[in-house]
């Protein structure tokens, strides 16, 4: 075999498997990801008053019969940043806060690397209103952030799931 | 020196040329073999793997950003010995540190990463010359989760995660072929992920048991047939989707990464090899659910011979 063909028989080698699109060639940079949190469930955001119409539910708590809502305060940025949102919640079809009848707990998980992140700390900050705070995401994708009611530390009640793009 | 002799010291790249994708820990999905006519050997491969950024499940990769940077150096010891005739033993462990900044925020981390173990027969033996029949092995290997895995981490950046967090059952083979001053080789495996659980925070879920699969093929030559190699290879590396159930229930995607990578190898005795490595994550795809390498490593080997 001359080096020739042999150079052509390597470009083949590696060309061929390489029809699919090279990481190299197709990537975004983090800076790019500056943009707050995408929420990625098909749900609209909560309303701003008790007058307008309630939504449906963004995370679902089923078995309390309760919907919670999501909006960030201090937008999370992977591995830089951390964040903060509020939880509100209320019974399905209606606007007016109620209490969870349960410790609220968050947990992030990322479902597409078996994994989660740091501890999250959630203050209770009025009827219905609930602060989580030390929202950290150790790298950036397709994250989990699941509401729970506990009772103890470790026995979940219920708890609902929110799908975001960080 | 007959440039076959430098291919045995190639498997030392193995880790390099089979550096599994899944994220905060990486295993060689290749046993260490004998391959030529020695009773055991000894290996040391020291490699810095820069994590340029991340393939999802869907849409582009992202590669890191400014002020952004994460490092695994790995020193892994490699030891295989010949039991009996055409049977041989080995074992792999690594030492893994971690490295992890994002503007002024650091971490540093290190630990023992995932031992392998493995045991192989010469199933093609090369006792006479023929022109078209390779030498062939076919092996069996264990991983344990000896690492942390990233589930279990406890530090904020991720930086002690050092493992996989599975049991892994591999079975597989190797052929390699010298023609001249060239020679090929070609390993398939299929590894067994077994069930595991895991439990973080208020979180228990239950991962069902998977497949993966690692295929190498290399081509090295070695001018005047004399005492260095150099090399290429290409290894996919390929995880079936995982499905979970639990606190939670769904499954992962599949992940997919290539290898591409570079040898050069210089055998100044039989008993002595050297070799530089380079592997790169980023220039094939597509990729899915895998974080995104470059890869250099330095490798020593000690053999001894029947």
């Amino acid at each position: 075999m001359t080096l020739a063909s042999f150079v052509r028989s390597t470009f083949l080698f590696v060309a061929l498997p390489a029809c699919g699109q090279s990481p190299l060639l197709h990537h975004v940079h983090d800076q790019s990801r500056n943009e707050p949190p995408i929420d990625t469930s098909t749900v609209a955001p909560k309303p701003t008053d008790e007058t307008t119409p309630a939504p449906a539910c963004q995370i679902s708590l089923p078995k309390s019969n309760l919907c919670a809502s999501l909006t960030w305060t201090v937008p999370s940025v992977p591995r830089k940043k951390k964040g903060a949102f509020e939880l509100r919640f209320t019974r399905p079809g209606s606007n007016e806060l109620v209490d969870a009848p349960a410790t609220v707990g968050v947990v992030l998980w990322m479902p597409s690397m078996d994994h989660g992140s740091s501890p999250v700390t959630v203050e209770r900050k009025g009827r219905g209103l609930y602060l989580a705070t030390d929202v950290y995401f150790v790298m950036g994708g397709e994250w989990d952030i699941i509401v729970q009611l506990l009772q103890g530390e470790e026995e979940v009640l219920d708890q609902g799931t929110l799908k975001v793009q960080m | 020196m007959r440039p076959g002799s430098l291919l045995p010291f190639a498997l030392a790249f193995a880790p390099a040329l089979a550096r599994a994708g899944a994220c905060c820990g990486s295993s060689s999905l290749l046993p260490t073999l004998i391959t030529g006519d020695d009773r055991a050997q000894l290996g040391a491969t020291l490699s810095n793997a820069a994590l340029m950024g991340r393939a999802y499940s869907s849409g582009p990769a992202v590669f890191h950003g400014e002020g952004e940077s994460e490092s695994t150096q790995t020193l892994s010891i490699a030891a295989a010995l010949r039991i009996f005739d055409r049977w041989q033993a080995g074992v792999q462990a690594p030492v893994v540190r971690q490295e992890n900044s994002v503007g002024t925020a650091h971490s540093t981390r290190t630990g023992l990463g995932d031992v392998q173990a493995s045991v192989a027969f010469e199933a093609l033996p090369e006792w006479s010359y023929s022109a078209w029949r390779p030498q062939g092995f076919v092996f069996l290997g264990v991983t344990a989760p000896t690492g942390k895995p990233m589930s279990e981490a406890t530090d904020p950046m991720g930086s002690d995660a050092t493992g996989r967090g599975d049991w892994g059952l591999s079975a597989g083979s190797y052929f390699r072929k010298t023609l001249q001053a060239w020679d090929l080789f070609a390993t398939f495996s299929f590894t067994r992920f077994l069930e595991k659980q895991i439990r973080q925070s208020n979180l228990s879920l239950r991962y069902a048991p998977n497949w993966g699969a690692a295929a190498a093929l290399g081509v090295g030559y070695s001018p005047g047939r004399g005492d260095w190699r150099f090399g290429l290879s290409l290894s996919p590396v390929y995880e079936w989707a995982r499905r979970y159930s639990g606190s939670l229930e769904g499954t992962r995607t599949e992940k997919l990464v290539w290898n591409a990578g570079a040898q050069v190898a210089y055998m100044p005795s039989m008993a002595w090899s050297f070799g530089l490595a380079y592997s790169d994550q980023t220039l094939l795809g597509p990729v899915h659910n895998t974080s995104l390498s470059r890869t250099a490593s330095f490798s020593v080997q000690r053999r001894w011979e029947l």
